[in-house]
Order: C-alpha cells, then structure tokens, then sequence
C-alpha cells in the first residue's frame, strides 16, 4: 500500500473514532427555561411510552440542565415537566439513538 | 475451594454413604440383624463434639448420610433478597414537605469486575456491598437538590445524617403552565412520584 494513501487513511479512521466518542452524551437531555424567569432548577422531567410507562424522572440542575440516562432507542416519547406534582408541561420527542437535545420551554 | 464445589463434594458423599450402606447390607458385610450388639456397633465422632455410637452399624451409614445431605441443603439454600428500609423526618421551614421528593439511585461507577476462565466459563458468588445515592429535590427551593452518596452493606443498619446547614429557601413561586398536549386515552401512567422506570423491551 502507498505509505501516503495508509497515514490518510490511519488519520482518517483516528478523525471518525473521535467524532463518534465526542457524540456520546446522555440519551435525551436540554434545559428547562421560562421565557419570563430563565432557566428553572428543580423541576421534575419524565419520559412516558405508552407501552413502557413511565421513566425514572430527572430533575433540573441550577442551570434548569436535565438529562436522562437509558432510553430504548427508537421510540416516541411523551415528555413531562412537573413542579412537584402540577403538570407544567407535555410535549413529544422521538428519540432514535445517539443523543438528542429537547429543550423545554415554559412561560 | 469455591463454595459450590464444597456442596457437590457433600452431596457426593452423602450419595457414597446412602448408596454404599446399601451395597454392604446387599452383600451381608453388614446386617441389619446385628442391631443392639455392642461389638461390631459403629462409633464416629464429627468435629470433635459430636459423637455418634451407634449398634446399628448399617443405619449408621445412613444417618451420616443424611447429615451431609441436609449441610449441602442448608449451605446451598438461595440468600435473601437485600431490601432496603428507609425511616426518616424531612421538613421545610414555611413550607409544604410534600414539595420534597427523595431520588434513591445506584451508583453505577462501582461494580465488581468478573473475568472468564480461558475455556469461557464463569462462575462466581457475590456478596455484595453496593452503592446508593440519595438525591434530595424541592422544586422552587435553594439549594436545587442535596445528593449524598452511602454504600449498603447487607445486615447493617445505616444511618444518613444530613449537614446541620441544610436549609432549602424558598427562591420563586411555581410557574405558569406551558403547553400540555393530551395523552392518549388508553396511556395511564402511573403518578411521576410513583415512577419506578421503564418495563423491559
């Protein structure tokens, strides 16, 4: 093989490993914020399927930052914010693998 | 010597002692007739503490065996299954404690490490210490939550003392509601308190 051609493709391989290890990040994670207030912390986020039920909820860090830890890829989830045990917030996202970003809006 | 190999070993000579008794009755070395004689009676002493005399010397064989096959009973009966009991008194100064909810969740960065013989196979009993962390949340509250890590070890009670300085404040008032599409009608999910996470696919 051209010794040229073997370090593009070395440097080629090196580049997509990196790339894919920098992807890795939690399944489905984003940030809580009230157009009024700015980023929310404490509020309780979770996932409902309709077949699996209901995740193991996250709540939102000082920045209103969440994020949720195993999620069966390939599915569309009904996702919820709570504060305490009033329902603020339910909308959709379809969560296909890697890591996706939904950010939650609120008034 | 690993712990299942000593049940197996017990179990075979329980089997030996049962099964050779029969042989010696079936081949008259021993009889059945001879109970009560004091000569040709059977003395075996276990552990030292207990001795066992015995002028059947054919049952003998049998109550040993017996004896190993209740240890590899009693030695390979499952463990409990660890539970958890959690009794404790969380309040907010001015507040409503129901506006708090405690997150109780394993540690995943400890675990135990198993490797595979060269012929693929494992085999390995775990008692084991493990990980919890305790997350303390009240939505609309300074701090943002409390988290506290502790290792559970099985039969020991632990107590988790919370710093003296935790106070949550109340910073800002619940906001107002978003928007909420509907849920199907046959999607009934239990309350978000309740949520104990997703089935298995």
């Amino acid at each position: 093989m051209n010794p040229r051609l073997f370090i593009f493709l070395v440097a080629m391989a090196v580049t997509v490993c990196g790339s894919a290890r920098a992807q890795t990040g939690p399944p489905i994670h984003g940030q809580v914020v009230s157009q009024t207030r700015g980023p929310l912390s404490g509020v309780t986020v979770s996932l409902v399927h309709p077949t699996l039920g209901r995740n193991t909820p996250a709540f939102s860090q000082a920045n209103g930052y969440y994020f949720f830890t195993n999620v069966p890829p390939g599915q569309t989830y009904y996702i919820e914010a709570y504060w305490g045990d009033k329902l603020l917030y339910r909308g959709t996202v379809n969560y296909g693998g890697g890591s996706v970003t939904y950010n939650i809006p609120l008034p | 010597m690993p712990f299942n190999v000593a049940i197996y070993v017990s179990l075979f000579c329980a089997i030996v002692m049962i099964v050779g008794g029969i042989w010696l009755l079936a081949k008259g070395a021993i009889k059945l007739s001879e109970a009560g004689k004091t000569e040709g009676g059977l003395s075996v002493e276990l552990f030292n503490k207990i001795k066992l005399n015995t002028g059947y010397p054919a049952l003998a064989f049998f109550i040993i065996g017996l004896f190993f096959i209740a240890l590899a009973i009693w030695f390979s009966k499952p463990a409990d299954v660890v539970s958890l009991s959690i009794d404790g008194k969380l309040n907010i100064e001015g507040g409503r404690s129901d506006d708090l909810t405690v997150k109780v969740v394993p540690n995943n960065d400890i675990g135990v490490t198993l490797r595979p013989d060269s012929d693929g196979d494992l085999t390995r009993t775990l008692h084991p210490e493990f990980e919890l962390q305790f997350v303390i949340n009240a939505a609309g509250y300074n701090p943002d939550g409390y988290r506290k890590t502790v290792t559970i070890t099985r039969g020991k009670p632990l107590r988790i003392d919370l710093p003296k300085n935790l106070k949550f404040t109340k910073v800002i008032a619940a906001p107002p509601e978003g928007k909420i599409i509907p849920l199907p009608a046959n999607v009934t999910p239990p309350p978000v308190q309740e949520a104990k996470g997703f089935k298995q696919l």
